[in-house]
């Protein structure tokens, strides 16, 4: 699942804290961040404000049913 | 007060409305530490102490904040964010260096954690009572302050997590690369576009060097399976494992090791495509250049060659041409400039040395022949291959 512009980011970790499984995000400059880490939560952050990380990144969860945790923060494609 | 404090010791102060609003912040980075005070639990903590004391306030990944909440004005007030200790950017980069993170990323995080202000508790405390004097006009004992912490990373699990994504990473990438061996492709973007760096991954181990060399080793293994699934003779496969683990035991230093993966898993690849090239040839003549590839590193005599068939030289000369299309000298000079180009873009050795090791004999001929193959000089192709991995990493 793509990930949508401009999102809240607190909202969006809080959303991720509360999935079941893993969840991992995939830049299109070949970042791969698993959200559940709490490092990389805030590496995410950190790096959320560069021009290139959110455009294009894919989020995928292990578990399909955490996609409608996050439906608010990501749309198909 | 706030600008005093962020001019005295770049301390940000944030203050929030009672109904949760962020009204107003002095510090750097005000958007990506917002989030952090929300994620690490710090605001949350900070509402439920309305005690008319100040806190220092420490989050999972010890960063630590100042909070006192003004009764009066019905507003919270925090200062930092700041560390207790000095963490240095290597120790940053080797928390990051397990993790699959661009080069861009790794700067956004240390440009946000390395602009964080370090200072000793004693100061902090120091801070967080003339926080409280400046709301309340009251002193406070800093003996009294004491650390909260708003819950804590688990290292264990961290690491877990970390080696989990690596071990995925890296059984995606050997899948990969060991199907390009057996198909005798290779699609450099496709390994780039899920984030390999060509590296090898290292799982914590106490000595670096042995691990990266193990790791090493059991991918060549791997690689000489792939490569005799796909038909390469068990006398080549087991040649090239062999030469490679030794080369692996005599590496001094860890950044050989990426070196020598570069250059073996080239050979081995070399092999198969070879090895599809050859299809339809003759028995004698697939031996002839199996006995090229294997020894293109010596002086190759053409008495030599002939002896690996038993046809005199001008049979198998003529032989050779009429079945590959081209003369026998010319398939040495392409094995041994295709091996001058490997070892230009995965080794550090002097030209010259290459030239000598590929019996060019002189540095201008390997240069004028190397050129006429490949349109430029060696020096201009290893310069080449530099800029384009420069590239790729910006």
């Amino acid at each position: 699942m793509k990930l949508k512009q401009n999102i809240d980011m607190a909202k969006f970790i809080a959303c991720v804290k509360k999935c079941r499984a893993d969840v991992y995000y995939h830049s299109t400059e070949g970042d791969s961040l698993n959200l559940k880490s709490t490092l990389s939560q805030y590496i995410f952050t950190a790096a959320a404000a560069g021009s290139n990380f959110l455009a294009g990144g894919r989020v995928d969860c292990e578990d399909e049913k955490d996609y409608a945790v996050l439906a608010d923060f990501v749309e198909e494609g | 007060m706030a600008g005093q404090i962020h001019a005295a010791a770049d301390l940000g102060a944030w203050c929030y409305g009672a109904n949760g609003m962020f009204f107003h912040s002095t510090a750097d980075h005000q958007e990506q530490l917002r989030v952090f005070l929300q994620i690490g639990n710090v605001l949350q903590a900070a509402w439920q102490d309305r005690d008319q004391n100040p806190h220092i306030l420490e989050d999972p990944m010890e960063i630590h904040w100042i909070s006192e909440w003004c009764t009066d004005k019905g507003l919270l007030i925090l200062l930092g964010p700041f560390l207790l200790k000095n963490v240095t950017t290597e120790a940053l980069m080797n928390r990051l260096g397990r993790m699959s993170l661009s080069l861009q990323t790794k700067r956004q995080y240390l440009g946000v954690m390395e602009s964080i202000p370090v200072m000793s508790y004693e100061q902090a405390a120091q801070y967080a009572a003339l926080l409280h004097f400046t709301l309340y006009d009251d002193e406070y004992e800093r003996d009294r302050i004491l650390l909260e912490r708003t819950g804590t990373a688990d290292e264990e699990e961290e690491t877990q997590q970390t080696v989990k994504n690596d071990y995925a990473r890296m059984a995606e990438m050997e899948a990969v690369m060991l199907d390009d061996l057996k198909s005798g492709t290779f699609d450099t973007e496709e390994l780039r576009a899920k984030g390999y760096q060509g590296e090898l991954q290292h799982f914590g181990l106490s000595d670096d060097l042995r691990e990266a060399k193990d790791n090493l080793i059991i991918f060549c293994a791997l690689c000489a399976r792939a490569v005799l699934e796909a038909g390469v003779s068990l006398q080549t496969a087991k040649l090239l494992e062999n030469r490679y683990i030794c080369r692996i035991e005599r590496a001094e230093q860890t950044a050989d090791i990426g070196e020598i993966m570069r250059a073996m898993y080239g050979e081995f690849l070399d092999h198969v495509k070879v090895l599809q090239e050859d299809s339809g040839l003759s028995q004698e003549v697939r031996r002839v250049r199996e006995y090229i590839r294997h020894h293109y590193m010596e002086p190759l005599e053409l008495s030599q060659l002939t002896k690996q068939v038993g046809y005199s030289e001008y049979y198998l000369t003529r032989k050779f041409a009429r079945e590959t299309g081209e003369k026998l000298s010319d398939y040495i000079l392409e094995i041994r400039i295709s091996a001058a180009k490997r070892q230009l873009l995965t080794t550090q050795k002097d030209i010259q040395r290459i030239s000598e090791e590929l019996q060019f004999g002189s540095r201008s001929y390997f240069d004028r022949v190397f050129r006429n193959k490949v349109g430029m000089t060696p020096a201009q192709y290893r310069q080449r291959g530099i800029d384009r991995e420069t590239q790729a990493e910006h």
